[in-house]
């Protein structure tokens, strides 16, 4: 069996899987393209990506509060696609790892200054086809405040164009919301700490909000106790 | 997932040298320090208020 590890800066290895690679066949009911029906085995991966998400879990804490960007992709099996470490506010892939990272079910990485999703996930994640984009972060000024970004992309986003136009969007909406916030600050109406924390998730909200049957977007936000 | 060839065209549209995620992460710059010193209403209160102290 192959098991994997991720390196942690600190020297801490993390065992992400310890599963067997029993794939379950799902009975399907296709239609094909003389129009007869037909009924199909598929392999899915479900049970075993979930016997994964303990590892998952675990290593999804451990970037957490990390001062540089983490990031894994996992296939559908939650086998490891690409794993890599960043800089403090980016991570570089190269043209060979984003072709690894085509139809990935997950991808996940850390944001150290404290922000939500940028048009750079956005289109990071519509360009290589990625089904779910995770982030998790946390509130810099409260760091008792955990918070978990996920994007889901349901609509089959495949041409140039749409990309396009999602980025060209997604811009439009950042600059609306530059003014209407600053407009805001202003009137006394917000503060930093708010801001800092929620502007890119106004933006995100309102960009989904746009394209609802394309996209799934959600936040999380946990607050542990104070010791 | 979308054909190989596809996807590699994609990557050379929108990285041709390499792909920089969170590139644009940084927060804006918002002006804090400008904002309406006194809420009109609020300032008339409190005249009012202090007329009858007085």
């Amino acid at each position: 069996m192959n098991l994997q590890y991720i390196k942690l800066n600190s020297n801490i290895y993390i065992q992400l899987f310890k599963a067997k690679d029993f794939g379950k066949l799902t009975k399907k009911i296709i239609t094909d393209k003389n129009g007869h029906q037909k009924t199909v085995y598929v392999k899915t991966f479900d049970d075993l990506f979930k016997q994964r998400e303990k590892g998952i879990k675990k290593y999804i804490e451990s970037i957490r509060n990390e001062t540089i960007e983490h990031s894994i992709c996992l296939d559908a099996k939650g086998d490891i696609l690409v794993h890599k470490i960043g800089e403090k506010n980016n991570i570089f892939y190269t043209q060979r790892e984003l072709s690894k990272m085509n139809g990935a079910k997950l991808h996940i990485h850390n944001h150290p200054n404290g922000v939500g999703f940028s048009n750079s996930d956005l289109i990071f994640a519509t360009v290589n086809n990625i089904k779910e984009i995770k982030m998790v972060t946390i509130n810099i000024f409260n760091k008792n405040e955990s918070l978990d970004y996920s994007l889901k992309i349901i609509h089959n986003i495949k041409t140039k164009e749409e990309i396009q136009l999602i980025k060209k969007e997604y811009n439009i909406i950042f600059n609306e919301m530059y003014k209407k916030v600053q407009n805001k600050v202003y009137n006394g109406e917000l503060g930093q700490e708010e801001i800092e924390r929620d502007f890119f998730h106004w933006i995100m909200r309102k960009f989904v909000n746009n394209h609802k049957g394309w996209f799934i977007y959600d936040r999380q936000i946990r607050t542990s106790k104070i010791n | 997932m979308i054909d190989k060839l596809e996807h590699q065209k994609l990557i050379n549209e929108f990285y041709p040298n390499g792909c920089i995620l969170d590139e644009d992460v940084a927060m804006p710059k918002f002006d804090y320090t400008i904002k309406k010193s006194i809420n009109t209403k609020n300032k008339f209160q409190y005249k009012k208020v202090f007329n009858r102290i007085i």
